[in-house]
C-alpha cells in the first residue's frame, strides 16, 4: 500500500511540476508571446467563428482551471477551444462550487502560491479577489471582446475602470408563472409590483394551503437583485474609499412591499435551497417565481412532477406600469489569478467560454452572456424549450439581457452582507423588528465589522 | 431465585429499552436507504417513508458509478486509501506513543502530554492556512501523503491509548520479559501489542472513520479533482444541484453516494467487534 | 497470574530498563509530526493574530480589541456552556447505561446492537444537512405530527424554528456521539478479567451491583477521558450547527467555532478568526484544567474507593482459591 501511495505521488508531483515548472522553464524565442508560461513554436487562433475574431496565440502552455460548470461547457467547449489553439492545454478541475473553491483561492491567495491559472468566480465575489489580489486585470487582452457583452455584465465585472472578469452565465430575472393557477383563482397575470400584491392577497385568501410566491430567508443575493431592480444602488467605490448607501428610499420601497405582505402572510417564507424548499415547488405550493433563467432547468424541471405543470415566463412585474427593468440574480464569469504565468491564454479562454460557447450553451438550454445573440446560428434554430415550457426560453431570456440595470455594484463584503441582511430578514419575520430598519441594521452592522478591519467607509 | 427473576426482568425491559433506542437511532439511516430508492421528482414528491422502486434504485446506482466519467469510483478508492493508511499507520503510532507515555517515566513526559493535551483543545479551523503555506514549501500540497501525514497527528489516539494501555497492560508481564533480556521494543511488539488489540482496534475504528468522514483538510490541500476524497466529492455534486447543466449530479447521487459511504464502516465494525471483546486478553495471558 | 487494574509506572526502575533511551526513541515519531504539522501552524496562527486583516501588517492587539466588544463571540460561548450541561450529561449517561447493559449477560444481540449505536458516527457530514432537512421539516416528516396525534402537543413539532433549534443541535450531537462513547466504554469494559465478574456473580451479586461496584470504577480514567473530550467538543461545536445553518436561518456566531470558520474562510478575515481560535482555545484550556482539577479533588476525598481497589487487586493476588472477592459494605446480597 505504502508503494502504491508513492507511486501516486511521485506521478502527481510530476504533473505539478509540469503545470508550475512551465514557468520555470519557459523561454520564449517568439517575441509576440505575452506570457511568460509558454514555451516552443506551437500557434493556434487566428480565426473568426460567428463574427467574433479568436486572436493568435503563440508558444505551447497548459492551463488549469478551477470551475464548477458542468456539462456541456466541461465536455463540449473546452475541447472546441483546444481545437482552436492546439498549442494551449487545458486542465480543468472541479474543486467545489462557491464557496468551497473561494476558501481554496483565498488560502493560495495568502500563501502565495498554489492558485491555478483561471478561476469561476460569481459577479458578487468578484470584488473582494480584486480587493485582495488574488486575480488581475484582463482588461488588454478582452478589449475586442467587450462589446459582444451587454452593458449590466460589463459593469459587473469592470472595477476602477479595469476589466477583472469575462461573464459566462448570468441569472436575468424573469416572472415564472403557472396560467392555470391564475385562471383557476381569476388573478390578471401581474406586470406590475401592485398587481402581484393584490394578486397574491386573493390567492392566498381562496387558497390558504398555496401562496403567490416565496420569500427567501437566507438568499441575501436574491434581495440584493431586487434592490437592484428597484433601481437601488448601495455600494460606490471611490477608488478603495467605499460609500455604503444601503437605505435609500428604493431599497426601502422594495423592504417595506415585500414585509406588508409577509405580515399579512400572503407571502410564504422559506430557507431556498433545502429539501423544505424544493418540496413545496414540487408539489406545486407556489404560483409564480422570481426566477432567473437558471430556474426553470436548476429548480423546477427536475423536481416537478412531468407533465402535472405548465410555466409561462414573461417579465418581471414593474414599479411603474410601462417600465421594462429588470436585475440579474447569480450567475458567473472567469477570472485570471494574479499568480498565473499564462494570462493572456487564461484570458482567451475566459472569453472563449461565453462567446466560443454561445451556440453549444443555447442548444443544451443555458444562456450565454451576449449582447447579440442573433449571431449565433442555435440561437434561431435551438427550440429553446424545457419540459413544462412551451416558450422559446433562450429567446425570451435572451430578450431581458438588455433591461438589466448596469448602474449597480458589488461590495467587497458580499458573505458579510449577506449574513447580516438574512439575520435581520430573520428578526423582521419574526417579528421582534419592524421591516423599516432591516435595512438601517444592516448596514449598521457591515459598517461596524468593515470599518473594524480597516477599511475606510462612509455611510450614506 | 429472587436473582433468576431479576434476570429475567430486568432482561426484558432493558431489551424492549435498547430495540427502542436503536429504533429511533434508525430512523435516520432508514431514511438514507429508502431515499436512495427514489428518482429526483419522486424524492419531493412521496412521502419520506416509503419506498420507492427497485428501477429508480437501479438508475441511482448505474448513473452513481457513471456521472462525470465515473468520479464516483475513484473517490471511493481515494477515501480507501486515506483512511486505510492513515488508520493503520496512525493506530500504530498513538499505541507506540502511548505505550510510552503510560509505561515509562522519561523526561519531557509531561510536557508531551500536555501538548497532546493542547492539540485537543486548539480548535484547528485556523491551522489549515499554515498547514497549507507549510505544504506548498514542502511540495507536499495536491498529494496523498500531503493529506495523510497531516492526518496522523491524532492526540486523541494517544491519549486514548495512553489511558487503555494503562488500564489493559499487565506490568509484571513486561518486567518478566525484561528479566529474560528483551529488549523494549521486543517487549512491545510481541507482548504488549497482543494484549491491547482491543484497543487497537477500536481506535483503527475511530480514526478510519474520522478520516474517511474528513471534509475540509483534503478541500484545502487538494486541487485535482481525481484526488478527492468521497467527502469532498459529494460535496462539490451537492453545490452542483443549484447549477444547470446537462448531466449533473443532483439529490439521488448524493443520497446514494452517502449511503454507499457508510457501507464500509458497515461492514468492518461487526467484523472488527470480534476483537473487541473480553477474554481475548486473559487468553494471551494464560499460563502466567 | 496476577493482574492490577492499574499500573503504576512508579513500579518501573530505570535502572530495570534495558534500554533507557526506548521510551525516547517511541515517542520520536510522533513528536516530529506532532511539531512539523501542529505546533509550527499553531505558533503562526498566533503570529497571524497579531497582524491587520487588511494590510497585513503588525497591528498588536487590535483584533483581541474587537473581539472584546464582539457581543456575537461571546453569546455564543455562553450558548455552549448551556448546551454542554445538558447535552454532555445527557449523552454520557446513556452512552454508559448502553454500555454497561450491553456487557450484562441480560443483553443478546450485542453486536447488532453494538453496530447500529455506533452507526451514526460514520454518516458522513456532507449528507447531513439534506438528511436533516428531510427529517426536521414537518411536511416531509411524518413523525413530527406524532405527539400532536398523540395529544402531547398542540401543533407539529417544528425542530428547525427558533425556538426548538438549539435542542434540535442537541439531538443530532447525541445522535451522533452516543455510540461513539458506548464504544470507548466497551473498550475498556473488555478490559476487565472475566474471573472478577464471574466470581462477583457466584457471590450473589447483581449485574447492577456489579456495574456500580466494579465496572464503573474501573472505567474511572476512561469516563473522565470521555468527559473532557465532550467538553473540548461542545465549546469548540461546528460541524452540527454548520448543517443546520443549511436548512435553517441561523446567526454566523451561534457558537464561536462557527463564527471562526466564518470569519476565516467566508470572510476572508483569518487574522481576526486567528484572535478568535487563541481566546477559544485558552478557555477551552482553563475549562479542562478546572475540570481536571474537580475531578482530581473528588478522588481525595473517596478513601473508600480506594480501599475497594486494593481489597480487589488483593483478591486477585496468586494462591486465590475462588469465592472471596470483597463485595462492598451494604450492598445487600444475600
Amino acid at each position: 500500500m505504502k508503494h502504491g501511495v508513492r507511486k501516486i505521488a511521485a506521478a502527481s508531483g510530476l504533473s505539478l511540476a509540469l503545470i508550475f515548472g512551465a514557468a520555470a522553464c519557459g523561454s520564449s524565442t517568439s517575441s509576440s508571446s505575452a506570457d511568460a508560461g509558454s514555451s516552443g513554436s506551437g500557434t493556434g487562433g487566428g480565426v473568426t467563428i460567428d463574427g467574433i475574431k479568436w486572436p493568435v496565440y503563440k508558444g505551447d502552455t497548459t492551463l488549469t482551471v478551477w470551475t464548477w460548470a458542468g456539462a456541456p461547457q466541461t465536455t463540449e467547449v473546452v475541447p472546441q477551444f483546444e481545437k482552436i489553439y492546439p498549442n494551449i492545454k487545458v486542465n480543468v478541475e472541479n474543486v467545489g462550487a462557491g464557496s468551497e473553491l473561494y476558501s481554496k483561492l483565498a488560502t493560495a491567495n495568502t500563501a502565495g502560491s498554489g492558485e491555478p491559472d483561471v478561476v469561476m468566480l460569481e459577479y458578487p465575489y468578484i470584488p473582494e479577489f480584486v480587493q485582495s489580489k488574488a486575480i488581475t486585470s484582463i482588461s488588454s487582452y478582452v478589449q475586442p471582446f467587450l462589446s459582444q457583452l451587454p452593458k449590466w455584465a460589463t459593469s459587473a465585472v469592470t472595477f476602477n475602470g479595469q476589466v477583472y472578469n469575462m461573464p459566462f452565465g448570468g441569472g436575468t430575472l424573469g416572472l415564472i408563472y403557472r396560467s392555470s393557477v391564475l385562471t383557476q383563482y381569476h388573478l390578471p397575470v401581474p406586470t406590475t409590483w401592485a398587481t402581484f400584491a393584490s394578486d397574491a392577497e386573493a390567492l392566498h385568501k381562496d387558497n390558504p394551503n398555496e401562496y403567490m410566491t416565496y420569500f427567501p430567508n437566507n438568499d441575501g443575493e436574491y434581495v440584493l437583485s431586487l434592490l437592484q431592480q428597484a433601481g437601488a444602488n448601495p455600494f460606490t467605490d471611490n477608488n478603495g474609499n467605499w460609500t455604503i448607501d444601503l437605505d435609500s428610499p428604493a431599497a426601502q420601497k422594495v423592504m417595506t412591499y415585500w414585509g406588508n405582505l409577509i405580515k399579512q402572510g400572503d407571502i410564504a417564507v422559506q430557507a431556498d435551497f433545502t429539501p423544505a424548499w424544493q418540496h413545496s415547488i414540487a408539489t406545486g405550493q407556489f404560483a409564480a417565481y422570481v426566477g432567473p433563467d437558471w430556474f426553470p432547468s436548476a429548480v423546477l424541471v427536475p423536481y416537478v412532477k412531468a407533465g402535472s405543470e405548465s410555466f409561462t415566463v414573461t417579465t418581471m412585474p414593474q414599479w411603474t406600469a410601462g417600465e421594462d427593468v429588470t436585475a440579474n440574480n447569480g450567475g458567473s464569469g472567469y477570472s485570471v489569478t494574479s499568480q498565473s504565468p499564462n494570462k493572456q491564454a487564461g484570458a482567451l479562454f475566459a472569453a472563449f467560454m461565453d462567446l466560443g460557447g454561445a451556440n453549444t450553451s443555447m442548444a443544451a438550454g443555458s444562456l450565454p452572456v451576449v449582447s447579440n445573440p442573433a449571431q449565433f446560428p442555435a440561437y434561431t434554430t435551438s427550440k429553446g424549450t424545457q419540459t413544462g415550457f412551451t416558450q422559446n426560453l433562450n429567446k425570451t431570456y435572451q430578450s431581458y439581457q438588455a433591461d438589466v440595470s448596469s448602474n449597480f455594484t458589488f461590495s467587497p463584503w458580499t458573505t458579510e452582507l449577506n449574513n447580516d441582511l438574512n439575520n435581520e430578514i430573520a428578526k423582521a419575520v419574526a417579528g421582534t423588528e419592524p421591516w423599516s430598519d432591516v435595512l438601517k441594521n444592516t448596514q449598521n452592522e457591515l459598517a461596524q465589522y468593515v470599518q473594524g478591519q480597516g477599511y475606510n467607509v462612509t455611510v450614506g | 431465585m429472587r436473582s433468576k427473576a431479576r434476570l429475567r426482568f430486568g432482561g426484558t425491559f432493558g431489551m424492549a429499552m435498547l430495540a427502542l433506542i436503536a429504533a429511533i437511532v434508525i430512523v435516520p439511516l432508514y431514511w438514507l436507504v429508502v431515499a436512495s430508492t427514489k428518482g429526483n421528482s419522486t424524492l419531493f414528491n412521496s412521502n419520506t417513508f416509503v419506498p420507492g422502486s427497485f428501477s429508480a434504485l437501479g438508475s441511482n446506482i448505474s448513473q452513481l458509478f457513471t456521472v462525470q466519467n465515473g468520479i464516483f469510483g475513484q473517490w471511493l478508492l481515494n477515501s480507501v486509501i486515506y483512511g486505510f493508511v492513515t488508520a493503520a499507520l496512525g493506530t500504530y503510532l498513538c499505541t507506540l506513543t502511548g505505550y510510552a507515555v503510560s509505561m515509562f517515566r522519561f523526561r519531557g513526559r509531561a510536557a508531551l502530554m500536555s501538548g497532546v493535551l493542547g492539540g485537543l483543545m486548539v480548535p484547528s479551523t485556523v491551522l489549515i492556512v499554515p498547514l497549507f503555506i507549510l505544504e506548498r514549501t514542502m511540495h507536499l500540497t495536491d498529494s496523498y501523503e500531503g493529506v495523510i501525514l497531516p492526518m496522523l497527528v491524532f492526540p486523541f489516539g494517544v491519549y486514548f491509548m495512553s489511558i487503555y494501555i494503562g488500564e489493559a497492560v499487565p506490568s509484571t508481564l513486561l518486567e518478566a520479559a525484561r528479566i529474560d533480556g528483551a529488549r523494549e521494543f521486543q517487549i512491545f511488539n510481541r507482548i504488549a501489542l497482543p494484549t491491547v488489540v482491543p484497543g487497537m482496534v477500536t481506535l483503527f475504528l475511530i480514526s478510519f472513520i474520522g478520516t474517511w468522514n474528513n471534509y475540509f483538510l483534503p478541500l484545502v490541500l487538494v486541487s485535482s479533482t481525481a484526488k478527492y476524497p468521497l467527502t469532498v466529492g459529494l460535496s462539490i455534486w451537492l453545490g452542483s444541484v443549484a447549477t444547470p447543466g446537462v448531466n449533473q449530479a443532483l439529490y439521488p447521487q448524493v443520497i446514494l453516494g452517502s449511503l454507499v459511504s457508510t457501507l464500509p464502516m458497515l461492514i468492518l465494525f461487526p467484523f472488527l467487534q470480534r476483537y473487541v471483546a473480553r477474554g481475548l486478553t486473559v487468553g494471551a495471558l494464560a499460563g502466567g | 497470574m496476577s493482574r492490577s487494574a492499574k499500573v503504576t509506572p512508579v513500579t518501573l526502575r530505570r535502572s530495570r530498563l534495558n534500554r533507557p533511551g526506548a521510551p525516547l526513541a517511541m515517542v520520536t515519531p510522533f513528536v516530529v509530526l506532532f511539531v512539523i504539522f501542529f505546533v509550527a501552524p499553531l505558533v503562526y496562527s498566533v503570529y497571524t493574530s497579531f497582524k491587520s486583516p487588511l494590510t497585513g501588517q503588525l497591528s498588536g492587539w487590535a483584533n483581541y480589541r474587537f473581539l472584546l466588544h464582539d457581543t456575537e463571540y461571546w453569546q455564543g460561548l455562553q450558548r455552549v456552556v448551556y448546551f454542554g450541561v445538558i447535552q454532555v450529561t445527557v449523552m454520557i449517561v446513556a452512552a454508559m447505561a448502553l454500555a454497561l447493559f450491553l456487557d450484562s449477560p441480560y443483553c443478546r444481540g450485542k453486536r447488532i446492537f453494538a453496530t447500529i449505536y455506533f452507526l451514526p458516527y460514520a454518516i458522513p457530514g456532507v449528507i447531513a444537512a439534506i438528511m436533516w432537512g428531510f427529517l426536521f421539516t414537518p411536511q416531509l416528516d411524518s413523525l413530527l405530527g406524532l405527539p400532536r396525534d398523540f395529544g402531547l402537543m398542540n401543533t407539529t413539532v417544528n425542530p428547525l424554528g427558533s425556538k426548538l433549534v438549539l435542542y434540535a443541535i442537541m439531538f443530532i450531537v447525541t445522535w451522533e456521539f452516543t455510540g461513539y462513547n458506548m464504544t470507548i466504554y466497551l473498550t475498556s469494559l473488555s478490559s476487565i478479567p472475566a474471573e472478577i465478574l464471574s466470581a462477583a456473580r457466584i457471590d450473589g451479586a447483581s449485574e447492577w451491583q456489579i456495574a456500580r461496584r466494579i465496572k464503573i470504577p474501573l472505567l474511572r480514567r476512561t469516563i473522565t477521558f470521555t468527559l473532557v473530550l465532550s467538553i473540548i467538543g461542545t465549546l469548540q461545536l461546528f460541524n452540527e450547527p454548520s448543517v443546520v445553518s443549511q436548512i435553517t436561518s441561523l446567526p454566523i456566531g451561534y457558537t464561536p467555532n462557527l463564527l471562526i470558520y466564518t470569519t476565516a474562510f467566508s470572510y476572508g478575515n483569518i487574522p481576526l478568526a486567528a484572535a478568535m481560535s487563541v481566546v477559544l482555545a485558552i478557555i477551552t484550556i482553563l475549562g479542562s484544567l478546572a475540570f481536571f482539577r474537580i475531578v482530581r479533588s473528588r478522588e481525595k476525598e473517596r478513601p473508600a474507593r480506594k480501599a475497594r481497589r486494593s481489597a480487589l487487586a488483593a483478591a486477585q493476588s496468586p494462591g486465590r482459591t475462588g469465592a472471596g472477592v470483597d463485595v462492598p459494605e451494604g450492598s445487600g446480597v444475600r
